[in-house]
């Protein structure tokens, strides 16, 4: 019988291998706690408006719109236990621990639990929060539990190893899949994608109306955010290419911000796609 | 040293879950049958995670209505009616911020359920505003035209407006006010 192979004699073992450069990945790990306390934060002022008895998402009311739009079937699996209090002191405190928790992970990484609560924290305030999560709870829940698999101090490692290639693989599906999504659409075809993407000021931190008026300008941001995001996911995974791709997706994640303000999504997926960087990374930075 | 088992889960449940992902990402658009088929089998275990995509949240922009900004607004009278003087309902953060992009995921849900004829679905989510703003006759969701919006665009009704008969136990009784294109329809086919 063949022994198991060790992860030193498994360079070329896809999820086992993976060279993920400790200082990078431990980076990756602080960016998602960060955003992690962005996210608990963003929540403190509004747990009375939306959790709360009276609440526009309070529990009782949440059943009866899910009664009332026979809705059961679709949402039951969104479980949360937050769903059994409404206390806004409750809630509140448990912002409060998210955050430790998150803190815990940047500075003391000791224990993978401290990592899969946080994790877990998370999911349950996203699920928690039907009807009015986005994308950015999308990113968070998987970036959070793929790096709760690794060691706590990102350590070379088979499960670091794991970790870094689920995340790299999941952040390849997602930029795929939201540029192959933007071909559905017509205005990312015409030009007038990143137009219409600036336009509703009511929704943007950046007012850009003077730059719908240079049709040359915003015609080249449409089309090159749609060829960066198809080549890019493919570039990712070509060795001599991979740091230039990351480099390359980390602006269009800017862009996409600047545009969407769609801030914490985005940083999201520049942090996760920070497992890219190899060692020739970390050396050229040294350098 | 990893051990035999654990090696044999990844590489058997680790593409499971990314083929269960990637289809769910790519429901977006217009999935076949056996395309929602597959994804709905593997919904639950999505649903638990928050991996699943819901909506088009992918897309950053197709440019539908779910995208334009919208505003709740109130006025005093009730009914309300043409004269009525609608005033901006306080949102929650600044322009852009998270707290303000989730009060719009709540408008947009309520425009769109009541734009699908499901007007006690929207009150259901209307009733605990009307009853956070006691001076408030009737409550509207409008939407905000931009540069990307043309005349027809600008020029459509309030995707909900709902009159609120107060009672003096503080209690709150929502009556949708129906658009006057769908009265104007209604008249019409009355008359035929």
């Amino acid at each position: 019988m063949n022994n198991p192979k060790s992860p030193n004699d498994s360079q070329s073992d896809f999820w086992f291998g993976a060279a993920v450069p400790v200082v990078w990945f431990r980076r990756v790990q602080s960016g998602m706690a960060l955003l992690a306390i962005w996210y608990f934060a963003s929540h403190w002022a509004d747990v009375e408006l939306w959790f709360s008895a009276g609440g526009i998402l309070a529990t009782k009311q949440l059943a009866e719109f899910i009664d009332v739009g026979d809705l059961a079937a679709t949402v039951r699996w969104r479980l949360s236990p937050l769903y059994l209090v409404d206390s806004p002191l409750i809630y509140r405190a448990f912002l409060l621990i998210g955050i430790a928790l998150a803190v815990a992970v940047i500075w003391f990484r000791r224990s993978r639990i401290v990592a899969v609560m946080l994790w877990l924290g998370v999911v349950w305030l996203a699920n928690r929060s039907l009807l009015i999560s986005g994308p950015e709870e999308l990113v968070l829940a998987y970036g959070l539990g793929y790096l709760a698999v690794a060691r706590p101090g990102g350590e070379r490692d088979w499960s670091t190893s794991l970790s870094s290639r689920l995340i790299q693989v999941h952040t390849t599906l997602l930029i795929a899949a939201t540029a192959l999504t933007m071909l559905s659409a017509e205005i990312w075809w015409n030009g007038t994608g990143a137009a219409a993407v600036a336009a509703p000021i009511g929704r943007r931190i950046f007012d850009l109306s003077s730059l719908l008026g240079i049709e040359s300008l915003y015609e080249l941001i449409t089309h090159g955010i749609v060829v960066v995001g198809l080549a890019g996911v493919i570039a990712l995974w070509v060795q001599r290419l991979r740091t230039t791709a990351t480099v390359v997706l980390m602006v269009w994640c800017g862009v996409l911000g600047i545009l969407s303000s769609q801030w914490m999504y985005v940083a999201g997926i520049a942090v996760l796609l920070m497992t890219f960087f190899t060692e020739n990374t970390q050396h050229r930075e040294i350098n | 040293m990893i051990h035999p088992n654990i090696r044999l889960a990844v590489w058997l449940l680790i593409p499971l879950h990314f083929v269960v992902v990637g289809l769910s990402y790519l429901s977006l658009v217009a999935p076949s049958n056996l395309h929602t088929q597959v994804v709905d089998v593997a919904r639950p275990y999505l649903m638990l995670l928050h991996l699943d995509a819901e909506g088009s949240i992918l897309s950053f922009s197709t440019d539908a209505k779910a995208e334009k900004t919208h505003r709740l607004q109130q006025t005093e009278s009730t009914p309300a009616d043409r004269e009525s003087i609608w005033t901006d309902v306080l949102e929650p953060g600044f322009v852009g911020a998270d707290r303000q992009r989730r009060w719009q995921r709540l408008l947009v849900t309520i425009a769109q359920v009541s734009e699908a004829d499901q007007a006690a679905l929207a009150g259901r989510l209307i009733e605990p505003i009307a009853m956070m703003n006691p001076a408030a006759g009737a409550l509207r969701i409008v939407r905000e035209p931009d540069l990307m919006t043309n005349v027809v665009d600008d020029a459509a009704e309030p995707p909900y407006t709902v009159a609120i008969l107060r009672s003096d136990d503080s209690a709150v009784r929502l009556v949708r006010v129906p658009s006057r294109r769908m009265a104007a329809e209604s008249v019409r086919g009355d008359d035929e």
